[in-house]
């Protein structure tokens, strides 16, 4: 079985994408061991400053993973800085460059009508800049709308038949090209 | 005019401050330009009471006629210290608001980081920011690590000259959002 990590792409306390890292870890368990991590604990990117030991952590699992599947909202038409910060603590200038050729997939929820739409094409661009080199699944885009009405508010589940089935497809996709695309 | 000029580096030594220093003295005849960077603001957080570094900033901001930023490149988009600052200033908070802005960046890079400065420009566009954005003139330092001499002033007579140009356009476009 595959071992994939769900990038929480936030540090708020509080978030739907948090929700989703969730969802998408128990919804397929039986496919694949998907490990819910998060971004909030890292200290902020400094590039005169070593990597401490959740650096050290981060990057050590995201090398032993099979592929990210990265969950973000949007803050000013891009990716929330705590994600952005964390990526850089995995660049090849870091000094990691533990990201060159992994498979990622990219998803996000927004409040709105957008879905995450700005910050998934930022996070596309940047997984794809030669500090990073990722191997980023293309299409399957899931821009999950109207968090409050699409996530049961008592479970935390996603339970829009709509944005399920897309996420099942995608998924699918996702574990495919994880046997056949990745090129290291 | 006061112009407030933002290094967007959390670096010890950053190629955006070299070019900014050069910028304060270089024109300093006709404009003042004050100059700082993002060392020591805090990661945005919603959470997080809104920190006494960002209010600072606010202040240099109001205080300030308009605003450029001299953006490091990261990962061909604008560094995390950048992009956090941003989002305290979008968030509970009105500084940038009207405010012209102008956008320009060194990198080490041979093409000086203007993929930094598109998403950037996306970046300042978003609602919450609300500013007004120079698009009338471009300035990108690339192989910033070589373009200073000893006493930190640009070395090309052409990179001097475009940022003449830069700053002439920019300082006209900004009196005549007053």
């Amino acid at each position: 079985m595959r071992k994939l990590l769900a990038v929480v792409g936030t540090n708020a306390k509080f978030s739907y994408n948090r929700l989703l890292a969730k969802f998408v870890a128990k919804h397929y368990q039986q496919q694949a061991d998907i490990e819910v991590v998060e971004v909030k604990d890292l200290p902020p990117y400094v590039r005169d400053n070593s990597a401490n030991e959740a650096v050290q952590i981060w990057r050590e699992k995201v090398k032993q993973a099979d592929g990210l599947i990265i969950c973000t909202p949007e803050y000013d038409r891009a990716i929330p800085a705590a994600l952005k910060s964390a990526l850089e603590w995995l660049g090849l200038f870091s000094g990691a460059n533990v990201m060159a050729g992994k498979p990622v997939m990219i998803l996000g929820v927004s409040l709105g009508m957008m879905g995450s739409s700005n910050a998934q094409e930022d996070l596309r661009e940047i997984l794809l800049s030669p500090d990073l080199a990722a191997t980023v699944l293309p299409g399957n885009e899931v821009l999950i709308s109207y968090a409050n009405r699409n996530f049961n508010q008592n479970t935390g589940e996603l339970t829009s038949p709509k944005f399920i089935k897309q996420l099942d497809l995608a998924f699918a996709h996702f574990l495919d090209y994880i046997e056949t695309g990745w090129r290291k | 005019m006061k112009i407030l000029a933002i290094a967007g580096s959390n670096a010890e030594h950053s190629s955006n401050m070299a070019l900014l220093h050069f910028m304060q003295r270089h024109f300093a005849k006709d404009v003042e330009i004050k100059v700082r960077d993002v060392k020591g603001i805090p990661m945005f957080c919603e959470d997080a009471d809104f920190p006494a570094s960002v209010t600072e900033l606010s202040k240099q901001i109001k205080a300030a006629d308009a605003l450029i930023f001299s953006t490091p490149e990261e990962q061909n988009s604008v560094p995390s210290s950048l992009k956090s600052v941003l989002e305290w200033l979008s968030y509970h908070c009105d500084a940038l608001q009207g405010k012209p802005v102008g956008i320009i960046s060194a990198s080490t890079q041979p093409q000086g980081g203007v993929r930094a400065q598109n998403r950037l420009r996306t970046i300042l566009t978003s609602n919450g920011l609300d500013c007004l954005i120079f698009n009338g003139a471009e300035y990108a330092l690339g192989e910033a690590d070589h373009a200073f001499d000893s006493q930190g002033n640009l070395k090309s007579p052409g990179s001097v000259n475009a940022l003449d140009a830069y700053l002439a356009s920019f300082q006209t476009w900004a009196q005549a959002q007053k």
